[in-house]
């Protein structure tokens, strides 16, 4: 009988640990690291904007989340309050495009491009405003 | 002289047009805080889109809400899937008025306080509000800047009893734009 309690207490404690290390892992799981995760969609900037201005809900269902990799032509780069960078990719006109902001440790990498430029870039899908709009963004070349 | 009447009623036309004034941003920072004795909530979004008609006073926001980034990707998740639902309601948005703008001239330098009403879009609910904020004309830009409280469930944003403690009954609302010129 003892022998019982003994291995009801061994698997009670066991199973009070998991619970509070997946908790513990749960509540700490870190962002979504755009630099490894494989690129769910790769195209041309400007399709990417065609496909949101033809049907942004369609577009919405197919992309939003969604790890995107464009390759366009930087019309505008800008700094944020916190000092990151936006590159916006032309698409069709300068006036709109997909916007991405970049991820703090591509700043450097960023300063470097300019207007004119083609760039390849990897980000979070988040929607359209005027502009498509990518976040977390890393320059893949 | 007809011609000389014409030009000059032309004149007058093309330049009437270019005295209208749109100011855009679409890196505007706006932010959320909630604080409670259990937990502090932040999330920051950088990349607020903003118009601005310095003529008429016309002031139009829109946020993804999916832009919105929390300190810990937990609270981003519950957030987004939750709360605002972003996939169902991915944008919300402000279309309003500076009521006072007859009152001051944003084309010289100057801090100046306005008076904005407008419908706020959250979660697919359309709510009038009313705020004051600044506007601070330098050089031919225009830094803006508001604060006001957002009730989540004035919204139809449910809080389960449970993780009840954790949120303020009002989220405190900052905008921080930094409009320039359109072209």
């Amino acid at each position: 009988m003892n022998k019982l309690l003994k291995y009801i207490l061994i698997i009670l404690v066991a199973v009070i640990v998991v619970g509070l290390a997946a908790g513990i892992y749960l509540y700490n799981k870190p962002h979504k690291n755009i630099e490894r995760s494989k690129a769910d969609f790769k195209m041309p900037a400007s399709q990417l904007y065609n496909e949101f201005s033809n049907n942004e809900n369609t577009a919405n269902q197919k992309y939003l989340d969604k790890t995107i990799e464009v390759i366009g032509i930087v019309a505008d780069k800008s700094f944020n309050d916190k000092g990151e960078i936006t590159l916006v990719l032309r698409a069709p006109s300068d006036m709109s495009g997909v916007s991405c902001t970049i991820d703090p440790r591509f700043t450097e990498k960023a300063k470097l491009t300019e207007k004119g430029k083609q760039v390849k870039i990897k980000g979070t899908c988040t929607g359209i405003l005027l502009d498509v709009v990518l976040i977390h963004c890393v320059i893949e070349e | 002289m007809k011609s000389v009447i014409f030009s000059f009623i032309f004149l007058m036309c093309t330049t009437g047009l270019s005295f209208s004034q749109k100011y855009i941003d679409k890196t505007g920072h706006i932010w959320f805080y909630s604080h409670t004795p259990v937990e502090d909530i932040e999330a920051h979004n950088r990349q607020t889109t903003s118009i601005l008609d310095t003529k008429t006073g016309e002031l139009i926001f829109q946020v993804l809400i999916k832009s919105f980034e929390f300190q810990r990707s937990l609270m981003e998740e519950h957030f987004n899937e939750n709360y605002m639902e972003s996939d169902k309601f991915p944008k919300a948005s402000f279309k309003g008025q500076i009521i006072n703008i007859a009152s001051i001239d944003l084309t010289k330098n100057g801090t100046y306080s306005v008076d904005v009403e407008g419908d706020l879009t959250i979660h697919g609910v359309t709510k009038k509000i009313s705020t004051k904020g600044t506007l601070e004309v330098k050089d031919g830009k225009i830094a803006g800047k508001s604060k006001f409280e957002v009730i989540p469930q004035d919204f139809g944003i449910q809080i389960p009893d449970l993780v009840k403690d954790k949120f303020a009954k009002q989220m405190d609302v900052t905008v921080e734009m930094n409009y320039e010129l359109m072209q």
